[in-house]
């Protein structure tokens, strides 16, 4: 459906440097990076806001990259959303359909049927300054829905948002997709990528660094940017000894068993935290990989604390639930011995 | 404790200095209404010379406001939104009659629309002569009023949010759909706050009209006529009465200034 070769744009100091992806038809597909990577360079450049400095946008084949802004089918809801403050809410949906010519009539149908969909008819006489952040989300969607676009692209669509209506909207987005509208959703935050997407991308400083389907994006991370965003925690540039071949060595010094035999030279190692195993002592368990190491570092997690355990210079990852800290008395210095199965490590 | 008896103690300071700043401002004023009877006010109210000066004057100053805002508003967008080579150059240029003597700019204006300029001379086909006309006396208040119609109109589109106007072509808008129903409507404080400097500064002028124009007479060269003829007393009510109206005016304009903002 929309297909991206080779693209080149810039906006003041960033640039998107030779980025190309594909998105089907249905796809939620989302686009993950820090800020400043690019992300709403990307939209305001499909949306012709932005212009092609090289490379191409196709939409059914037909190249679109010159075409004007108002004949790019693609409905774009800003990070700030961007309402209309001196209209109601009525007339910020309607505005898209004034722009058509529409009628009156329709005009009105077309906004009494948007705004049921998101839940705000009885908003429609207000003021936006009167409204709350999630109404004001729903405004710019409905806005943007009546335009009927190819591709809703959303920047940053939950970020303003607090917990519950974070919760609510990701349903009504999810719920949109379903029905099959093309959304290209941009952010920064992992488990909102995760939680709906089927087709993920990262961007990092201005290039595409990997895409695919979500689980593959997250199984096969291609380098630390990536795994940092997919939840592997411990990544590593590894060398391959080829008497050792089950094995690999992190700075020529750290042995990590893989517990077979590769296919393909390995040049990366990584796994999650949560497969990271701590104990007070050595335990012979199934796990083949065991070293001694001190805790230099204790974080903040969701779901308890995140050690990090250094061994020879190498930096382990680990996740512990809060009653586990407790119980095993962690504190920084301590000395205490991580453990991994070898079928944790993820090669690449 | 010291402190704020030391905060105290200046803040007195600064109110004394600011009461003389305002006693300045209104003590000529309240000085020349003071002197004049509302039965001088009467005489010259129903004098047709002055009545008939009031009217030229706000008429002039509010047609020349209405048409230069209708070229420069769309102007000020455009230097408030697009980055191009010598916009600085092109503010200073704005700003010039501000810092120009009045009476210079009279003799500038008067270089572009006396007869044997390309103005002049269409001007004379067309049957009239700039000097001693209207037209005249409107491009000479307008000259010199028009910086601050172009200021205030260009922070008002620098103030729009540009997302807005980019949302605006993103949901369908042509360029002068976003420009008339987004940013000029966001704007629009700003351009009538401009404007009602721009009408005020206007028909307030004397310097550069007088050049161009002692006939037909504008409130401020009538004034200036009477107290050359007459002396201050003769002079005084007609200042007064033109206060007022002016007053009137302003005030007006200000609360539908008001009023729109309250509406955004």
């Amino acid at each position: 459906m929309l297909k991206l070769e080779n693209l080149s744009a810039h906006a003041g100091q960033f640039c998107l440097k030779n980025l190309s992806l594909e998105i089907e038809k249905g796809d939620y597909f989302v686009l993950i990076g820090n800020s400043g990577a690019g992300k709403t360079i990307l939209l305001e450049v499909l949306t012709g806001l932005l212009p092609v400095l090289s490379g191409k946008i196709f939409l059914y084949q037909q190249d679109i990259s010159l075409h004007s802004i108002r004949q790019r089918p693609f409905g774009l809801v800003f990070q700030d959303l961007a309402i209309f403050p001196h209209l109601t809410v009525f007339q910020n949906i309607a505005y898209p359909l004034q722009q058509k010519k529409v009628s009156k009539q329709q005009i009105r149908l077309e906004v009494e049927f948007l705004s049921g969909k998101m839940d705000i008819q009885s908003l429609l006489k207000r003021m936006p300054s009167t409204l709350s952040g999630g109404e004001l989300q729903r405004v710019a969607l409905a806005r943007t829905l009546a335009l009927k676009p190819e591709i809703l692209l959303l920047d940053e669509p939950l970020s303003a948002l607090d917990t519950s209506l974070r919760s609510d909207l990701k349903q009504l987005l999810f719920s949109l997709n379903k029905e099959g509208q093309t959304i290209l959703h941009v952010t920064h935050d992992f488990e909102e990528a995760v939680s709906l997407s089927n087709k993920l991308a990262v961007i990092e400083k201005g290039e595409i660094v990997q895409w695919g389907r979500t689980e593959e994006v997250l199984q096969n991370p291609l380098n630390s940017f990536v795994a940092h965003f997919s939840g592997y925690r411990n990544f590593f540039r590894v060398q391959q000894n080829p008497e050792f071949s089950e094995s690999v060595f992190l700075n020529n010094k750290v042995k990590i068993e893989l517990g077979y035999k590769p296919e393909y030279p390995v040049s990366t190692a990584f796994m999650r935290s949560e497969d990271v195993l701590v104990s007070e002592s050595q335990i012979h368990s199934s796990a083949l990989n065991c070293f001694k190491g001190t805790i230099c570092g204790i974080y903040p997690h969701l779901h308890g604390k995140e050690l990090k355990i250094e061994h020879h210079g190498i930096y382990f990852y680990a996740l512990i639930s809060n009653k586990s800290c407790n119980s095993m008395a962690i504190a920084a210095g301590k000395e205490v011995w991580v453990s991994f199965k070898a079928n944790a490590v993820k090669i690449g | 404790m010291k402190t704020t008896g030391r905060i105290r103690t200046l803040d007195m300071v600064f109110a004394f200095l600011g009461g003389c700043v305002l006693l300045f401002i209104i003590a000529p004023l309240a000085g020349m209404f003071l002197k004049t009877s509302f039965m001088e006010i009467g005489e010259v109210a129903s004098d047709t010379q002055v009545s008939n000066s009031i009217w030229i004057t706000l008429a002039i100053s509010m047609s020349a406001t209405l048409l230069f805002a209708f070229l420069s508003v769309p102007f000020a967008w455009m230097l408030a939104r697009k980055k191009f080579r010598g916009r600085k150059l092109v503010n200073g240029i704005i700003d010039l009659p501000i810092v120009i003597p009045h009476t210079a700019a009279g003799i500038a204006i008067l270089g572009i629309v006396s007869r044997g300029t390309f103005l002049g001379e269409a001007a004379d086909k067309a049957g009239f002569s700039f000097v001693g006309h209207p037209l005249g006396i409107g491009l000479a208040m307008a000259f010199v009023s028009l910086p601050f119609l172009i200021n205030a109109a260009r922070d008002g589109f620098e103030a729009v949010p540009e997302r807005l106007e980019k949302a605006a072509l993103n949901l369908g808008a042509t360029p002068l759909k976003v420009f008339l129903t987004i940013s000029l409507p966001l704007a629009w404080r700003n351009i009538l706050s401009g404007g009602i400097m721009m009408f005020a500064r206007g028909m307030s002028e004397f310097g550069a009209v007088i050049i161009i124009a002692y006939h037909p007479m504008t409130t401020p060269v009538l004034i200036y006529d009477r107290f050359g003829a007459f002396g201050l007393s003769y002079a005084r009510p007609v200042a007064v009465l033109f206060i007022l109206v002016s007053l009137a005016f302003f005030i007006a304009l200000r609360f539908i200034s008001k009023r729109n903002q309250k509406d955004a």
